[in-house]
């Protein structure tokens, strides 16, 4: 018998792999696998739990990932970084660093956990943070291991999985585990190769749902891409309903369920205007006869008047501050100018919505995904008695009445009526012909200066291009005022000088903002002999712009669609005659458009421009396209006119 | 000045022991105050700051040295952006006992005051960094509104410090004020043009103040640094009488204390250290500069630098050997000691970025010790401790062309001490810092396109963008960061092949990178004729607008060398109509020395025109009264980007 028993230790013994031999054998075949990687996740795994408590459910999630280092100087992923926020509570944070010594691995565990404030750019005061720590000794050949909880505070808020990373992954695992009490939707999105495998199981009287892949590669990052959301094979999933021993309580199992938790963050608001909102709205309806005309009004009053200053703190991230507060203020962040309006608007017996929305980086709707992941915006709306919809978003401070902010074109609006009544509708995307920019210039050669051209211009701008330039054009320092003015329209080379510029309807959202100027170019044309060589292709917007389809992968983001309009008059110098013009260009198609036509009329050549880009999201699928134009386009800058002593 | 704040503590104690102990007279601004009147011109500016006070009370509270710094501001904005610029408050807290006083209001155009309410006062910590910040946003702010705020802090005392007097904004009014107990003495130095501080006594103590109207604005130039150019005052604790007469804080002292950090050991230290020392295979029978270089890429492959954290675990050898994971500090007393150990003659020297301030030797404030950098007397070389990308004799640009404490140590039996000089941390060599091209263009039969070979060698700190990352790129950045190169002189180059490698040998951090493409960028048409965009292929250069107002002297980041030539390969039976052209020589004279130029010069040799064009900056300053001639230089660059050549066909008639 005990012999028996030690031959069969020995048995085992002699077949378990020895860990050197394990080790080397994990490394070498990670290596070959992700050989340019400087690391790889062996594994990266998330658990979540969703278990009912009492009359609720209680949510933790438990993260683990186990990196596997393959160059030298791993020096980029020494630094480990866990995120939480106050619907997010991050605890039990460890991490540790397998070092590998000759036959086996050391262990060394990281004790230091600091925690900062994780501050946005655009948000004043956030309370998320994170927990920042350094991985010892982090080497090739080294693994470096987390684990940590987060207690996820409100069911809602299940962010999902996105199952890439910067990183290549060699295994990948997200699992829910719950009861068969709780009803559970989901759904892969992004993943036409099907890489994310899926099973369902019971154990122990749980409820398993586990999404799996195995051998992803790295995500790349590229420019101009939409948010990865996008294009990257992710999960969504969401409680809809669980049972308890009261009964069914629904979480999330419809829009409706959404806009009831909604509902109740505005509900008390705006009960009574105040004073000080009630003279502003009286004021602003003595200016102005129409309704119209007065919810324009306080449309621009809000945009005037309050800036854009966000405090996200627990609930408040949710909740609006009322009218009241906010106009005292002075300042607030989406929620609060968007109920502003609803308040002014209300102390004038105008009726205005409550708006929920998600930006253009969220690619989610409200009638497929009834959760906040679809949205990360507040807006106001106006419907007039002609049944038309205005979407008021006064965070932008220089977008006209009517002009929906771009990032939220195209986009489903949940507007919010009352207790009952809501409605899902679409923000339209804006027509190229909206957001123009039409430059018009005359020219001529100094006789003084035999390399000089000297011409005036206007430029105009209406839409997004009018809001966007509004910015870079109302800067409190002049220089910086010149400097971008030099930008929008400088041409021929970088010996552009703008002499001088006069800026007009800067202020006046209605009208175009419009550009006089005066302007210089030094070297811009070839004279040789008796002949002179000048391109009268100024600017040479989308100059070989063409998408690299051997490396791009993602689509190509624009923020609208997009219309311009050139327009270059040149005087032919006295004792000159043309002798050559060149062809006109034409191209047309779904994504882009271009016309070109010169003319000649007496002593002046004409150049008349037309470019137009008429998509937001151009997908890979219509690169061909686009280049096909682009490359024309590009051929078509090259030609120069000739002008000959006559 | 993060070097000097881990060793403020040290000086408690020499201050405490004296008996003077005034109560601090708390700051406070005008209650009821009407609006500032503004003539014409102010009052159509977009932002003014009004007024700017500053003031220091220097105290002894309980046995304790302390301070309260105070910072009253009040700024007209009448525009979106200067409302968005002034209206959010930021307090750090580093070193604050206590936010001993708060106020803030916005005075609208009609007087109408609106004061901020302390509830919405936020906290922000960052125990990575150990910064914390209290932050607030003006309330009630209108155009035309005058924001006005003030603070105090409870801190600990500093023995050395520095405010700025100018801002991207003009000031109406900037004033500064010192208070300390009468037996306490401070220097100060004014810089740009600041009045210097005056001194009077009231009522036993020590009052230094100083005022300025109507400072200007000072804006962002090119070839220039903003903040080391600003008016400012620096300050120091220079005597204590109760004590004695001796000066405080001398560069002396400092050698020494700096000294004796880096260099105190432990046991356990050491034993590591003799471990880690074995672990490098140093051979002293090699060249000391290739001893270096090794003992140099040894530590930067295996250390981590963490620059936010300065706990003993990130300073202490031992730690730092056994966790891989290091402090500024930590890692230049980890090579002080390797080198030590391995007798090679290092000295640490302590400077400040150029960039921020230009280290001002004669006045021995402690301020301008932010950063480490390490001396080898023997071969006059330098090496940077903690930043992996710059590789001795490579240290950060910003670090050179600037004074330096240089620290050398003397041995007495057993002890270790130092003693101090200022000297100057030389740049390097413009002709270390290369970026050259050597380019061959041909044409294709119906001249639409050129086929190219471009070889580019970057040298010195154009290299250390490559160098240090290229063996942990992907072969996907690799091709990436290709494609970025061509393009820029190239945007529609379409590339056959390329090779990138570091050069081995004595130039070995230096990078090379050879590519094979295809461009239709650099011809145009013009009826029959070709136009050759040949200025077009050396990428293109930068051009300086005239700015007549240009306020700072000229300071280069680097010397650098462009050396390019440029092979033309014209096409059978076409000759170029303007050669001449090519041509070009502007020079920066200074007497008979030459520090600055660009030229271009051809020769034909059969059908290939050969180019060669030689441009350099050999000096890092240049004075204002000479920026239009080395506005000149740097543009000849940007004119030679608009050479066209006409190539035309021989016997061809229009």
């Amino acid at each position: 018998m005990k012999k028996s028993l030690l031959c069969t230790l020995l048995l085992i013994v002699a077949f378990i792999p020895s860990a050197k031999s394990q080790h080397a054998d994990l490394y070498n075949s990670l290596k070959s696998k992700f050989q340019d990687d400087p690391a790889v996740f062996i594994e990266r795994s998330e658990q979540l739990s969703i278990l009912i408590q009492g009359d609720s459910l209680a949510v933790t999630s438990d993260v683990s990932e186990d990196m596997l280092h393959l160059k030298d100087q791993a020096d980029a992923f020494a630094t480990g970084r866990v995120y939480g926020s106050h619907f997010n509570q991050v605890k039990d944070i460890k991490a540790k660093t397998l070092v590998w010594e000759k036959s086996r691995f050391r262990e060394m565990n990281v004790s230091d956990f600091k925690k900062n404030s994780d501050r946005d750019a655009g948000i004043f005061y956030d309370d998320s943070y994170y927990y920042s720590f350094d991985y010892p000794s982090v080497a090739r050949g080294n693994r470096t291991q987390l684990k940590y909880r987060s207690i996820v505070k409100d069911v809602r808020f299940i962010p999902g999985y996105i199952f890439s990373s910067y990183l290549p992954q060699a295994k990948t695992t997200y699992t829910v585990k719950t009861t068969k009490h709780v009803t559970l939707e989901y759904r892969v999105v992004n993943d036409p190769q099907q890489v994310v495998k899926f099973r369902k199981f019971e154990k122990g009287g749980f409820q398993y749902y586990e999404w799996t892949t195995s051998d992803v590669a790295a995500r790349e990052n590229e420019d101009s891409s939409p948010s990865i959301r996008y294009y990257a094979p992710h999960l969504i999933c969401y409680v809809k309903s669980f049972e308890t021993s009261k009964g069914k309580v629904n979480v999330l199992s419809g829009l409706n369920d959404l806009y009831q938790w909604y509902y109740s963050f505005v509900r008390d608001l705006n009960q009574e205007p105040s004073t000080a909102l009630k003279e502003i709205a009286d004021k602003i309806k003595r200016e102005h006869k129409s309704e119209l005309d007065v919810v324009r009004a306080v449309y621009y009053w809000v945009q005037d008047n309050i800036q854009y200053v966000a405090f996200e703190e627990g609930m408040r991230g949710l909740i609006p501050h009322t009218g009241q507060y906010v106009y005292g203020k002075r300042y607030g962040d989406c929620k609060d100018m968007a109920n502003l309006i609803v308040a002014l608007l209300k102390a004038a017996d105008i009726k205005a919505y409550h708006t929920w929305i998600g930006t253009r980086d969220l690619p989610y709707k409200y009638s497929e995904v009834p959760t906040p992941l679809v949205d990360n915006h507040m807006i106001a709306t106006y419907i007039d008695s002609n049944d038309q919809y205005y979407f008021l978003d006064a965070t932008s401070d220089h977008t006209p009445f009517g002009l929906p902010s771009s990032m939220i074109q195209g986009k489903e609006a949940l507007i919010g009526f009352d207790k009952e009544r809501y409605e899902v509708r679409i923000v339209p995307v804006m027509d190229k012909e909206i957001n123009t920019v039409s430059d018009s210039i005359s020219i001529y050669i100094d006789e003084n200066s035999s390399n000089q051209l000297i011409g005036t211009g206007t430029t105009r701008l209406t839409g997004y291009p009018k809001v966007f330039g509004a910015y870079e054009l109302d800067r409190a320092e002049k220089d910086n005022v010149k400097k971008y003015v030099t930008r929008l329209i400088g041409k021929g080379s970088n010996k552009f000088y703008l002499d001088k510029f006069n800026l007009r309807n800067l202020d006046e959202r209605d009208l175009p903002t419009r550009i006089d100027y005066n302007f210089r170019i030094g070297d811009y044309f070839q004279k040789i002999g008796s002949e002179i060589y000048l391109n009268l292709n100024l600017s040479k917007d989308y100059y070989n712009a063409e998408v690299n389809t051997s490396l791009r992968k993602t689509p190509r983001e624009e923020d609208y669609k997009y219309a311009q309009d050139e327009y270059c008059d040149f005087l032919i110098p006295t004792g000159y005659e043309l002798s050559y013009l060149p062809p006109d260009a034409k191209f047309e198609n779904d994504v882009l458009g271009i016309h070109l036509d010169y003319e000649q009329k007496g002593n002046h050549i004409l150049l008349s421009k037309k470019i137009y880009r008429n998509f937001l999201l151009l997908m890979p699928g219509d690169f061909e396209r686009w280049n096909d134009g682009i490359k024309q386009l590009s051929e078509i800058y090259k030609e120069s006119i000739i002008l000959k002593k006559k | 000045m993060k070097l000097v704040q881990g060793i403020c503590l040290l000086f408690f104690s020499i201050i405490v022991g004296t008996s003077f102990a005034i109560d601090h007279k708390p700051y406070e601004w005008e209650k009821d105050r009407t609006r500032y009147s503004l003539n014409d011109g102010d009052n159509a500016l977009n932002e003014l700051i009004l007024k700017q006070h500053t003031q220091y009370d220097y105290v002894l509270e309980d046995n304790k040295f302390l301070m309260y710094s105070t910072i009253h501001r009040i700024i007209y904005v009448n525009n979106s952006e200067a409302i968005q610029k002034h209206n959010r408050i930021v307090i750090s807290m580093n070193n604050t006992l206590e936010l001993v006083d708060l106020k803030a209001r916005a005075i609208t155009r009609d007087g109408k005051a609106v004061f901020f309410d302390q509830s919405n006062l936020k906290e922000i910590k960052d125990e990575e960094t150990g910064d914390s910040f209290k932050i607030f946003a003006i309330e009630g702010i209108e155009l035309g509104s005058e924001i006005e705020y003030y603070f105090t802090r409870k801190m600990s005392a500093s023995i050395f410090d520095r405010v700025f007097m100018q801002f991207d904004v003009p000031v109406k009014e900037n004033s500064i004020m010192l208070t300390c107990p009468g037996h306490l003495k401070f220097d100060f130095r004014s810089y740009y043009n600041f009045p210097a501080m005056k001194e009077e006594v009231q009522s036993g103590l020590n009052v230094y103040h100083a005022a300025m109207q109507d400072v200007p604005a000072l804006k962002t130039e090119s070839f220039s640094y903003y903040s080391a150019n600003r008016k400012r005052v620096d300050f120091k604790l220079a005597y204590n009488t109760a004590r004695s007469e001796t000066r405080l804080y001398t560069w002396d002292e400092a050698a020494r204390t700096f000294y004796k950090i880096l260099m105190t050991t432990t046991k356990d230290d050491e034993k590591a250290l003799d471990k880690f020392v074995r672990s490098i295979g140093d051979d002293p029978a090699q060249p000391i500069e290739e001893r270096i270089k090794r003992i140099e890429n040894k530590i930067k492959t295996d250390i981590q630098v963490n620059k936010e954290r300065s706990e003993e675990k990130v300073t202490q050898l031992a730690s730092i050997l056994k966790y891989k994971i290091a402090s500024h500090q930590g890692m230049t007393s980890l090579f002080l000691n390797v080198f030590d150990r391995l007798k090679i003659n290092c000295q640490p020297v302590i400077t400040c970025s150029r960039e921020n301030i230009k280290f001002d030797g004669s006045f021995d404030s402690w301020a301008f010790l932010d950063d480490y950098v390490l001396y080898f007397p023997a071969t006059k070389g330098f090496l940077e401790p903690y930043v992996f990308e710059l590789r001795y004799p490579l240290i950060q640009p910003d670090f050179t062309a600037q004074q330096g404490l240089f620290i050398e140590p003397i041995a007495s039996g057993d002890t270790k001490s130092a003693t101090s000089s200022i000297g100057i941390i030389p740049p390097t060599e413009y002709d270390v810092n290369i970026d050259n091209l050597d380019i061959d263009i041909a044409f294709n039969d119906d001249m639409s396109k050129n086929l190219i070979r471009q070889k580019r060698e970057f040298g010195g700190y154009n290299a250390s963008f490559f160098t240090p990352y290229y063996d942990l790129m992907s072969s996907s950045q690799r091709t990436n960061m290709i494609e970025d190169i061509i393009k820029q002189t190239a945007p529609d180059a379409s590339i056959k092949d390329w090779k990138a490698n570091r050069l081995t040998g004595p130039l070995s951090n230096n990078f090379q990178v050879d590519v094979s493409f295809q461009s239709g960028h650099f011809l145009e048409k013009a009826g029959k004729r070709v136009l050759f965009k040949v200025g077009e292929l050396i990428g293109r250069q930068i051009e300086m607008y005239r700015d007549d107002e240009r306020a700072t002297t000229i300071e280069n980041e680097f010397n650098r060398k462009y050396d390019r030539v440029l092979r033309v390969h014209l096409p059978d039976g076409y000759a170029v109509k303007n050669l001449d052209d090519l041509t070009l020589r502007i020079a920066y004279q200074d007497r008979d020395l030459t520090p600055f130029i660009f030229k271009s010069d051809y020769v034909m040799n059969g059908n290939v025109l050969e180019i060669r064009i030689e441009e350099f900056y050999k000096e890092i300053f240049a004075p204002l009264s000479r920026y239009e001639d080395f506005r000149k230089v740097v543009n000849a660059a940007a004119d030679f980007n608009k050479i066209t050549l006409v190539l035309e066909k021989e016997g061809l008639k229009n």
